[in-house]
């Protein structure tokens, strides 16, 4: 009976063991002055095996997260949990965890052998085993054949998969990356996407990637994080950030949208009437959160969920769509769609994507009515 | 690849080149003047210090070469010289690195105090420490000699690591962190062979500084703890025999070698 409880409780122990995050941020807040704060009682995790972004404008505190987690910096409060340990303190030298730089940060001084060989050679591994390893990465970052090279020799692309061999080659149980491809021309950039997403599925390993480039974040991620001013506005899925976002921000930043200000004027509780300012127009938007009659409203649209016609739509769908005049401000090209700027109730600037084949025929300072389904809008209370 | 830039200008044409030229071995041969007077006096046969020499010999060379004088000589200086490099450029370093990665008040004003050694003329210096060692019973020997030296060659070495490490990406120490490296092994493995060229460069103009310094050393030197240029100044006084110019010679050969093997040093440490 004993021992069958000791196996009990040590099979639930692993078990919790294994559903534990490997990483964890509990109320972590950073300032470098004492006055601002980079971070902002900041609550995360990442569980194994996870691509997880830290997405967001420069300065909203994401690489200084980064670098809390790297031990570069050390949190003014909270507690980092890395498999379970508390790792405030740590020296970055101690945490063994994978960084990959910004701009590489590879050893001029030494071969492109001798820089994947590096996290080895300070660990002891015997010359053997050290080989064969720096060997398998090249492979896997299909770097081969360069291994003598001089880090002067290689392009910014090579220098990116070293450093990400480097990175990987000690097989941490986490690797940070810092925008790494942030210095390279976007189609080396696309390439390389594609590559850290491989590598990632092949050696099943976690990555914590900061970037402020949304499409590539919503291209690798599983989940991600979007910063704004050191705190987190959402944690979610690619999907569930570019479709459902929680604040206007999270709108705005992901994907293109459209945002029209008004007032609700009337309404039940997920789906509002609320009158655009400038104009009489009314328009239903799903809202969440705690609202009342009268509150300012933000309503955000992508501009793809638009569609436009010069004409009023002949069986109007008021419970299903939303309709509203608008003018035609400039119309763009943009080789695989027409882009139609307008505005709508003397809002400015609100985009209607149109694919090629289906150009309107309206020239600017036309009208143009614009429908789109009400569940495809997002209304956010203005605070 | 470097491209060459070419461009017309006066010195394209053949006149100007001839000119160019003639005022280059002008220069050149200013520059070389003392080496030429000094160097064939070396191997001279004559009994006494004269230019041009009345025949070439190698007796002098030998003489300095088997004089327990001038090897003695030789050899303090060779020490002093090594072992004030050691100190300096040990410290120095040291202190470039405080002063370029420190973040704290005065630091300029530091770096300016560091340099000191350079602006304050030779002779205060070396009177200064005259005072102090006599106190404290440095003067004639080696320990005094080294810690002069080292003071006077430490700027050198100050300045020229400290332009290295205003070039050095120090990313590079938080690569070295993340990949396990520790302070020490980070510094040993990545740092120094990095800021190498500086070092080795500061080394080398610290060690020549020892080496060719006269007034402190002639302060320092008592009676009996004598460098090579404090012999040679103090024997061009009684003695005019070609044997100063044969350990001037000596003296050349030496500083030659030094820079030599600096370069090849610094060249290694490049690749």
């Amino acid at each position: 009976m004993l021992a069958f409880q000791t196996i009990w409780i040590s099979e639930n122990f692993e078990k919790q063991l294994k559903d534990q995050a490997l990483v964890q941020f509990r109320g972590i807040s950073k300032s470098f002055d004492g006055a601002a704060y980079a971070v902002r009682d900041l609550n995360l995790s990442v569980e194994r095996g996870e691509f997880f972004t830290l997405l967001g404008p420069s300065g909203s505190g994401k690489t200084t997260t980064l670098m809390l987690l790297a031990g570069f910096e050390s949190p003014t409060t909270g507690e980092i949990f890395l498999d379970g340990k508390n790792i405030v303190g740590v020296p970055p030298y101690h945490r063994n965890i994978g960084v990959v730089f910004q701009h590489y940060a590879l050893f001029p001084h030494l071969s492109v052998f001798e820089n994947i060989a590096y996290p080895l050679r300070m660990r002891g591994v015997p010359r053997g085993e050290l080989s064969s390893r720096v060997g398998k990465i090249l492979e896997v970052v299909e770097l081969d054949g360069l291994e003598s090279r001089a880090t002067s020799e290689i392009s910014g692309g090579q220098a990116q998969r070293v450093a990400l061999a480097r990175a990987l080659v000690f097989e941490p149980p986490v690797v940070l990356m810092d925008e790494p491809l942030g210095a390279l021309d976007k189609r080396l950039r696309e390439t390389l996407q594609e590559e850290i997403r491989r590598v990632h599925r092949e050696l099943s390993t976690t990555v914590i990637y900061v970037t402020h480039d949304q499409s590539e974040a919503l291209f690798l991620s599983d989940r991600i994080a979007l910063f704004r001013e050191g705190v987190v506005e959402q944690i979610d899925s690619p999907n569930g950030l570019y479709c459902s976002p929680k604040t206007s921000f999270a709108a705005g930043f992901i994907g293109e949208n459209n945002s029209l200000e008004g007032k609700i004027v009337s309404g039940s509780n997920q789906v509002v009437q609320i009158k655009i300012h400038g104009s009489d127009q009314i328009v239903h938007v799903p809202i969440c959160g705690a609202h009342r009659h009268g509150a300012e409203v933000t309503l955000c649209i992508r501009p793809e969920y638009i569609t436009a016609s010069p004409s009023q739509s002949e069986s109007p769908q008021a419970h299903r769509e939303n309709e509203v005049r608008g003018y035609v401000q400039s119309v763009t090209f943009h080789g695989d769609h027409w882009r139609y700027c307008t505005v709508i109730s003397q809002q400015e600037n609100q985009r209607i994507t149109v694919p090629l084949r289906e150009k309107l025929s309206v020239k600017e300072g036309e009208m143009l009515f614009l429908r789109w389904e009400i569940s495809s809008g997002d209304g956010f209370v203005v605070d | 690849m470097k491209r060459r830039v070419s461009s017309y200008s006066f010195f394209s044409s053949s006149f100007g080149r001839l000119l160019l030229g003639l005022y280059s071995s002008l220069v050149l041969a200013y520059l070389l003047l003392p080496l030429m007077v000094i160097i064939p006096m070396g191997f001279s046969s004559g009994k006494y210090l004269t230019f041009p020499p009345p025949g070439f010999s190698v007796q002098y060379v030998q003489e300095v070469v088997h004089s327990p004088q001038w090897t003695s000589a030789i050899w303090n200086s060779i020490t002093v010289g090594v072992a004030a490099t050691v100190l300096s450029t040990l410290f120095g370093t040291m202190a470039a690195i405080g002063l370029v990665w420190g973040r704290f008040r005065g630091r300029l004003l530091l770096f300016g105090f560091f340099l000191l050694p350079l602006l304050v003329p030779v002779v205060v210096s070396a009177t200064g420490l005259y005072l102090l060692f006599a106190k404290l019973g440095l003067l004639g020997t080696f320990l005094g000699m080294v810690l002069a030296h080292a003071m006077l060659g430490a700027p050198f070495v100050v300045m020229v690591v400290s332009a290295t490490l205003t070039g050095y990406d120090r990313r590079l120490i938080n690569a070295a962190f993340s990949l396990g490296a520790h302070p020490w092994g980070a510094f040993r493995t990545v740092t120094l062979p990095i800021i190498a060229p500086g070092v080795v460069s500061g080394a080398l103009l610290s060690f020549m500084t020892s080496f060719d310094e006269v007034v402190v050393a002639l302060f320092l030197s008592g009676s009996d703890y004598r460098t090579v240029p404090v012999l040679m100044f103090q024997g061009i006084r009684f003695e005019l025999d070609p044997s100063i110019a044969a350990v001037g010679t000596l003296l050349l050969a030496v500083s030659l070698l030094a820079m030599i093997t600096a370069e090849l040093l610094r060249r290694r440490a490049r690749r």
